[in-house]
């Protein structure tokens, strides 16, 4: 973990269930919404984040901590920096371990990132569901969803007369 | 996460809740906007929850011929993406990408057609792939696209939009791929065209394009670049960048080896970059490699380098590595080298048996490296193996803090050893 350093601006954010976690604002600045309030100044002490436990937050903060830019010695604004090539490549591996995880947490992820609208972790976590979707029937993708077929027969037969132009 | 049971159901890992159908319709959207399009449109047939995301909240489309496999059975590829084409609810598709290729069921033009529209259509990211066929793809001349990235296959031509009465206008790209492809002859110098065409371009890769004068000489001007990324460009011979912004710059396989005695070959790369952080430079240095104005001054991870043991310093890529290491040997933090150790058989190929009495130890060569703390080390051998220990505790001696060390053995010989033996 990276010291510290001196001057670094830190954000408290809290869970609901009572956690407070203290982050660097550039961290915490990976979240387009926590960026927003604290450019509209409505960060001044703490965020609350609703809806998230302390578990999902902190996964969330270890994402964006691994995530933030590196600002150099140049003092170039988080946001313009770029990753080398091989940085990118250990990002990769870094987030394939980070994504295993069981699909009630991959989930509660998907939610965190999408009300904290931080797109690489949206992406990662959108990413690793579409599997799902994609290898099985709909039968199958339905049960293991536990979504139930709620059309009737007829718009059921419609439905797939409309989707025709894209199987047969 | 989920197990198929002996009569073909899915166990759960959490039964009971639809944990996705839950998540609002634009997140619900994005998921599908990984799929391949006729995926997420059959997903609509899930239920009524599914049936409303597409296409209103799917932001990509992505067609693929893949994804019609059956001959003569099933959606035709053209069919698809016109339909496609044509379902989408807005003008501008923020991403599409396009996997295609021109044999069997498709024909050239069909292809041109929607190409051009997903071209004109595109407004955030756009990749195409051609997986076989005789194409040429052209450029647009306009796009508001901002990231594109073409991959085709060899031999097979792009065409540059030439400067002419109408404008060639790319003025939201930032990202330009390029991929397996050739500029054909006559086409404009490719800078010309991206000086011209993309203003606002920060990340630029080249990789394995054939483009003999297009690409001869790379003269970039950029304020904006700040990536530059360059493998296999055949047949460049001068790359002049300066791009006060540049932090990244890969060069790999780009020059053959200078010929002191070759008059035609005059090879030379000029790079002024002063923010540069990171450079990854793998074989074939051009003739003449300067940087100006301090560029090396600030590079904290440096990669690439090839580094044999013994032989000779002036020999093969030996004094343009130790150019590259004694540049950015203060500020480096993080070095990847690969460790050459040559066996006598390889000396003799490399010096001549006469020279032999040339051959030194390269690695008292090496810079001091104080600020190195990660260390990457491929070491490659010959057949007869190599006296490892020493080189590396010679590498070592040079990096006082050096906190991370990796180190893979690669032997090098083991292509001529796979022949010996077949034969």
């Amino acid at each position: 973990m990276a010291t510290r350093e001196a001057g670094k601006k830190m954000i408290m954010l809290k869970s609901p269930d009572g956690m407070e976690f203290e982050v660097e604002e550039a961290v915490a600045m990976e979240s387009q919404t926590i960026r927003k309030m604290i450019e509209d100044d409505c960060a001044d002490t703490a965020i609350l984040i609703p809806n998230i436990n302390s578990k999902i937050l902190s996964r969330v903060i270890e994402y964006c901590n691994k995530h933030v830019p590196t600002t150099g010695a140049t003092g170039a604004a988080a946001s313009d920096t770029v990753a080398p090539a091989a940085l990118a490549e250990d990002l990769k591996i870094w987030d394939a371990e980070f994504i295993k995880v069981n699909r009630a947490t991959r989930f509660d992820l998907i939610q965190a990132a999408s009300y904290l609208n931080i797109k690489g972790l949206l992406d990662l976590t959108s990413q690793t569901t579409i599997d799902t979707i994609s290898d099985n029937s709909l039968e199958e993708i339905r049960s293991f969803l536990s979504t139930k077929n709620d059309y009737l027969p007829e718009e059921e037969q419609t439905i797939r007369r409309e989707n025709q132009w894209a199987f047969q | 996460m989920k197990k198929r049971l002996a009569n073909g159901s899915i166990k759960c890992d959490s039964p009971g809740v639809d944990r996705l159908s839950g998540l609002p319709d634009d997140v619900l959207g994005r998921i599908l906007g990984f799929l391949p399009t006729p995926l997420a449109v059959r997903a609509t047939q899930l239920s009524r929850r599914w049936r409303r995301l597409w296409p209103a909240h799917v932001l990509a489309l992505n067609l693929s011929v893949q994804d019609c496999k059956n001959r003569g059975v099933g959606v035709r590829f053209p069919d698809l993406c016109a339909r496609a084409l044509a379902r989408f609810p807005i003008f501008s598709i923020p991403s599409i990408s396009l996997e295609f290729c021109t044999r069997d069921q498709i024909g050239v033009g069909k292809a041109q057609a929607w190409y051009a529209e997903a071209m004109e259509r595109a407004a955030g990211s756009v990749s195409v792939t051609l997986l076989r066929g005789a194409f040429t793809l052209a450029l647009p001349r306009f796009t508001q696209a901002e990231a594109l990235s073409l991959t085709l296959t060899h031999r097979i031509d792009l065409e540059l939009p030439a400067a002419g009465d109408d404008p060639v206008h790319f003025g939201r790209l930032t990202e330009l791929v390029l991929a397996t492809m050739q500029l054909p002859a006559g086409s404009p110098p490719l800078h010309e065209f991206l000086s011209s065409s993309c203003p606002r371009l920060r990340r630029l890769r080249l990789s394995c394009v054939r483009g003999g004068e297009a690409v001869r000489a790379l003269v970039l001007r950029s304020d904006p670049l700040v990536e530059l990324d360059l493998n296999n460009v055949d047949g460049m011979e001068r790359l002049d960048v300066a791009a006060p912004n540049l932090q990244s710059l890969s060069v790999r396989s780009c020059f053959r080896f200078p010929r002191s005695n070759d008059v035609d070959e005059d090879t030379e790369v000029v790079v002024s970059a002063p923010r540069m952080d990171s450079v990854c430079w793998y074989r074939s240095y051009p003739k003449r490699l300067a940087t100006p104005d301090g560029s090396l001054a600030r590079v904290r991870r440096l990669s690439g380098l090839k580094l044999a043991t013994l032989g000779r310093s002036d020999m093969f890529d030996f004094p343009y590595t130790m150019q590259l290491l004694q540049a950015c040997s203060l500020t480096t933090q993080h070095l990847e080298l690969d460790l050459v150790l040559p066996d006598e058989m390889t000396l003799d190929n490399w010096l001549g048996p006469e020279e032999r009495g040339s051959c030194e130890d390269l690695m008292r060569y090496v810079p001091p490296l104080p600020r190195v703390t990660v260390l990457s080390l491929k070491v490659r051998w010959g057949v007869s193996g190599g006296d490892i220990g020493p080189c590396l505790a010679s590498v070592l001696s040079r990096v006082p803090s050096v906190a991370t060390i990796h180190v893979e053995p690669a032997p090098y010989c083991l292509t001529v050893l796979v022949r010996e033996n077949s034969i």
